[in-house]
């Protein structure tokens, strides 16, 4: 462990820097894609239908003669918007209710345990067919919607950590010492069990990117004219036949962003938490 | 290493696609786009549907493969002189239960269909119907309460079908009952989710009809699947090809397309929203949107501009100098809009559904070109049941609507313009209720002379592209895929296209 | 004897949590449907005219629609714990029927991918255990990340393209009965249960690598080295005898993705499952086709999560004393 420390601090580590780049470079263009689309990703040029790569449209066209690579530069937003939104939400208050579970003990630690028991239960895309099929979707309800499924994984592990901690016998001198029980669990608590909850917090942003694309990808999620890769993925499937890139670009695109956070959340977990496999 | 495994796969698919075994020789698969939400006679729940039941049932007449009323159960029928009586001679035929069709089942069929139980769509035309009179078992008089010149077409639709007496008291009630009736299939089964199967009616009154044994309808909800089947031969129909299909499939040697230009998209205002209130703005709208940009990308290049009203030609009603009332003139629609008080636009919610493609890129392609005069159409697309609670409850300020008249006399704009009591319905704009309009449609219904009636339809025309309360857009084309080993189905001309399950009885395989 | 009573109890108290469980999925989904947009009874008269008030009300009437809320909601829980599930809204079939149609494809496309993953991902992980930091070891560790990251919806489309439309070998999509012709219902089944098995051979082959390596690194193993044992023997019998136990209880973990994963596998490749049906029971409004198939799902998550669990108990005892 120590080693590795060291062998981190002294030569860049490919494992990290990779992915880091490239979620860098999803950022960037989450931030500045509508700057870079050399076309309005919405514009609808009906003689140009479903083209293939040209010097006019790099990416080709889709059924509505839409710029591919526009609608791809812009289509990268909601999906990133809904993936940070909900692992933002799930942390926010799956840390809350973990760690006031895991201080309190008792019926409130029941009570939020068993109910997240409950929600883990359950496969994440059927919860959220229930919530996204019957609600007019967007931004907002895909963001609340997934944000909740992933709650109960931040709950137990905030849970798992606090018990852990408020069992240790500096805190319990502080509490004999009478410190307050918020300043306990964010001066105490929270520090210790920052490196789980970044390991948690990449693995929620993946999933919660496969969920949206998913979702989208069955016509539930972001809503057309504006475009989503999942979504895009989803339309795309219709004309496989007429111009397989329409699909490819997306495709690779999503499966390069998961990869990305994915090899990132791997190497971090190596680096924060190495107790945990 | 590489290779082997290849070629090994490959043996392995080319040895399991030669043990396929060929169909048995006369079973005919259909693939519907939908399982039949009912079955039930009175009731039209769809195209799957009414194929299904187009081949149980006849009725007195049905529309023929010419699209012209085809004598079906009754051998003839004539009209008293004032309009208000039908007789209808019966031909010898049987249900398939094997007793004979008498003019007792026709009037227990329309009995039942009025009944106070009944849950029959077309319930209010045929309430024209004052009594039935039984003359002798093979004639049956209708007397109707008004003249009513459609009343023949609508006795020719799917809805109408002759059921036994003795099964109706039986199974009236009960909408879950196997049906039994006089057309060339019998029903097998019902195998739910998967195929509705069929057999052949021996005693069908058509010799030699129909041309096949079995009849199996699947349900190949999803577009892609419905393709596959047809390409790969796991069906021999298709119906509600995909447009975007249409070119792949016309290059396939085994596989032909049955089209038919008749059914429409249009756009339906609600007349309460207060732009759409003035004629001026619907107008507008009509001349906002270029037809091209709707037929190119959401029908793959398949439909035909519609700029004036859906007249088929050599219909009542139906003028050359009216074809192209609008044009496609932007400049004209901003004029307009800034004639009626909106020279820099609005706001306006477009419903649609986000279910079937085709409405979804239809309102895509609207709203991109409504929001080059200035108009922004803020997209609503839930999924099909949602955007019909929404439509029959007025609750948009315009729709995406893809339709077809139900008959092929022009009082099926009836239903479409006609004010009255109920101002919000499936079909209608929202509270439009103009008199002059009113007038001319109760006037169409009553007029037995065919010169007077067309100057009637030809005068609602004008008023009716003055008003415009609805906005045409395109003749879609409605196509059926038959593999080539198929003869004898033919897609019905113009509206009668969902109607083309009557041509199952001319099916044969080769 | 403490242990029996131990496990006994743990298995109640498993069973108790399952029901209540049951419970709140049954009453959620129950309240979802019924505030959802859309009427049942309107799709059900048909969609091409307007239906008169009463025709609507006397249909709502049959159709027991028109009652209080939680009227339908007792009367309908009452005859779930008897298992009757209802009838469908739009033909009257009952609901059970409809539901035991369609589980035992969503079943065979499951089991399809488990064989798939097991037979792809147990000897990969073999291979990189054996090859451990070698160039085939970081190979196969980077497929198999990339395995978890590939949406099966991507990797579908891209069997699609490959294998339909560019070589022709395989029907894009469909399902044929295996009554009708066996021989078009298991080529019909290789890709969806290829596309569902790819994730899941990564996450095996992950955990055999791992497991592996464990083994191989204990003491038993240096021992029957030592006493001159052949490296095959070592390996195939000893070594993976041991490492077996948790790989199958990871493949037993994932099988609650896999049920998730054919939501979308089903709907790319219209395999007509459970979750097809349910996609399309939603769109009809059919209520007791959506309460059925969603408890039935629900039903079936619960008994292997809990099936695993017990499981896991058996194997280490250390897990029932930590739980109790």
């Amino acid at each position: 462990m120590m080693r590795r420390h060291v062998a981190f601090l002294h030569r860049p580590d490919l494992g990290l820097w990779i992915p880091a780049v490239l979620l860098g470079v999803v950022f960037l263009v989450a931030l500045f894609g509508p700057m870079l689309a050399p076309y309005n990703p919405d514009e609808i040029n009906h003689l140009a239908v479903l083209q293939a790569g040209s010097l006019a449209h790099p990416l080709g066209t889709d059924e509505f003669g839409r710029d591919l690579l526009s609608r791809l530069l812009t289509g990268i937003r909601p999906t990133m918007a809904v993936a940070f939104g909900s692992t933002a939400l799930a942390a926010v208050g799956g840390v809350t209710l973990g760690l006031l579970a895991g201080f309190w003990g008792n019926l409130p630690e029941i009570l939020v345990m068993r109910t997240c028991d409950i929600l883990l239960s359950f496969p994440p895309i059927l919860l959220a067919l229930l919530v996204v099929g019957f609600w007019p979707s967007g931004i907002a309800t895909l963001t609340i919607t997934i944000g909740l499924i992933y709650v109960p994984h931040f709950a137990r592990v905030a849970h798992a950590a606090t018990i852990g901690v408020v069992y240790q016998e500096f805190v319990e001198a502080e509490r004999a010492m009478g410190a307050g029980a918020g300043r306990l669990l964010l001066r105490d608590v929270l520090p210790n069990i920052l490196s789980s909850l970044v390991v948690q917090a990449t693995l929620t942003v993946a999933a919660a990117i496969l969920l949206e694309s998913g979702l989208s990808f069955l016509g539930l999620g972001i809503k057309p004219p504006t475009a989503s890769w999942g979504q895009m993925i989803g339309i795309a499937r219709g004309y496989l036949a007429q111009n397989p890139m329409y699909t490819f670009w997306p495709s690779l695109c999503l499966a390069v962003t998961v990869l990305a956070i994915n090899l990132l959340g791997d190497r971090l977990r190596d680096i924060l938490d190495p107790q945990t496999i | 290493m590489r290779t082997s495994f290849k070629t090994i796969l490959l043996a392995a698919t080319f040895s399991l696609t030669a043990l396929a075994p060929a169909w048995a020789a006369k079973t005919l698969y259909f693939g519907l786009s939908v399982e039949p939400s009912t079955l039930e006679a009175s009731v039209q729940a769809g195209t799957a549907a009414r194929t299904v039941r187009l081949a149980i049932h006849r009725g007195l007449l049905n529309y023929g493969v010419d699209g012209k009323l085809s004598s079906e159960l009754a051998q003839s029928y004539s009209v008293s002189p004032d309009g208000k009586e039908y007789t209808f001679i019966l031909r010898k035929a049987s249900f398939h239960d094997g007793e004979p069709v008498t003019a007792e089942d026709v009037k227990a069929t329309f009995a039942w269909l009025l009944g106070p139980n009944s849950r029959a769509t077309y319930k209010g035309e045929l309430g024209v119907i004052d009594s039935i009179e039984v003359v002798d078992p093979q004639t049956v008089r209708f007397h109707l309460k008004n003249v009513f010149v459609p009343f023949p077409h609508y006795l020719a639709l799917a809805e109408s079908a002759i059921l036994p007496k003795a099964w109706l008291e039986k199974n009236g009630t009960n909408p879950n009952a196997a049906p039994v009736g006089a057309g060339p299939f019998q029903f097998v089964t019902w195998s739910r989710g998967r195929e509705i199967v069929l057999k052949k009616f021996p005693g069908y009154y058509k010799a030699g009809k129909p041309g096949v044994d079995e009849l199996h309808f699947q349900f190949t909800t999803d577009d892609d699947t419905r393709v596959n089947a047809i390409r790969t031969g796991d069906v021999d129909i298709i119906e509600y090809v995909p447009w975007k299909d249409l070119p792949a499939l016309k290059k396939d040697k085994n596989i032909r397309i049955e089209s038919t230009s008749g059914p429409f998209m249009m756009l339906q205002f609600n007349t309460h929203f207060e732009p759409f209130s003035k004629p001026e703005v619907r107008q507008a709208v009509s001349y906002a949107i270029n037809r091209a940009v709707v037929i190119d990308t959401a029908f793959n290049g398949a439909g035909t501009p519609l700029y004036g009203l859906p007249f088929v030609k050599g219909a009542p009603g139906y003028n050359p100098a009216l074809e192209n009332y609008f044009s496609y003139n932007p400049a004209k629609a901003k004029e307009l809009l800034a004639k009626a008080g909106y020279p820099n636009g609005f706001k306006a919610r477009l419903l649609a559904t986000a279910q079937y493609g085709y409405h979804m890129n239809t309102a895509i392609a609207v709203k991109s070109e409504l929001a080059k005069v200035g108009i922004d159409a803020d997209l609503d697309l839930p999924d099909w049941a949602g955007r019909m609670a929404k439509n029959n409850a007025g609750n948009y300020d315009f729709v995406v609507a893809g339709t077809a008249g139900d008959i092929t006399d022009p009082d099926w704009l009836s239903n479409f313009y006609y004010g009255g009591k109920q101002l919000v319905r499936m079909n209608n704009s929202p509270y439009f209720d103009d008199p002059e309009i009113n007038r001319l449609l109760d006037a169409g219904r009553v007029t037995l002379d065919e010169t007077a009636r067309a100057k009637i339809y030809d005068e609602f025309a004008k008023r009716a592209l003055e008003l415009s309360p609805f906005a045409y857009i395109m003749w879609r084309d409605q196509s059926y895929a038959v593999r080539s080993n198929v003869s004898g189905f033919t897609n019905l001309p113009g509206f009668l296209s969902f109607q083309s399950g009557y041509s199952l009885e001319n099916v044969t395989l080769k | 004897m403490t242990g029996l009573l131990g496990f006994i109890s743990f298995l109640s108290r498993r069973v108790v949590t399952a029901c209540v469980q049951l419970l709140i999925v049954a009453t959620v989904v129950f309240s979802v449907m019924r505030v959802m947009p859309g009427d049942p009874v309107m799709l059900l008269l048909g969609t091409e005219t307007n239906p008169s008030p009463e025709t609507v009300a006397a249909m709502r009437h049959q159709l027991n629609l028109d009652r209080p809320f939680l009227e339908q909601y007792s009367d309908w829980l009452g005859r779930v714990v008897h298992f009757d599930f209802g009838n469908s809204l739009t033909n009257n079939f009952p609901v059970a029927d409809y539901v035991a149609d369609a589980l035992p494809r969503t079943l065979e496309l499951a089991l399809a991918a488990i064989i798939v993953g097991t037979l792809i991902g147990v000897p990969l992980g073999i291979a990189a255990a054996l090859h451990r930091g070698r160039w085939l070891d970081s190979a196969l560790t980077s497929l198999a990340t990339l395995g978890i990251s590939v949406p099966v919806y991507i990797l579908g489309s891209l069997l699609i393209v490959v294998f339909s439309l560019r070589l022709g070998w395989l029907p894009a999509s469909g399902y044929t009965d295996i009554g009708r012709n066996a021989v078009e219902h298991f080529r019909r089944l290789s890709m969806p249960a290829f596309t569902l098995g790819f994730g899941l051979a990564a996450s095996i082959a992950r955990m055999t690598r791992a497991s592996m390596l464990e083994i191989l690194g204990r003491d038993f193993v240096r021992a029957l080295r030592a006493k001159g044992i052949s490296e095959r023997m070592v390996i195939w019998k000893h070594v993976l005898r041991n490492a077996a136990i948790p790989v199958v209880t990871i493949i037993g973990l994932q099988l609650g993705n896999l049920m998730g994963g054919t939501v979308l596998v089903e709907a790319l490749f219209n395999w007509p499952g459970l979750a097809t049906r349910l996609v399309n029971a939603v769109q009809n409004r059919n209520y007791p086709l959506v309460q059925g198939s969603i408890l039935v799902i629900a039903a079936l998550f619960i008994a292997i999560n809990m099936g695993v669990e017990l499981l896991y108990g058996v194997i280490d005892p250390r897990i029932r004393r930590r739980r109790s």
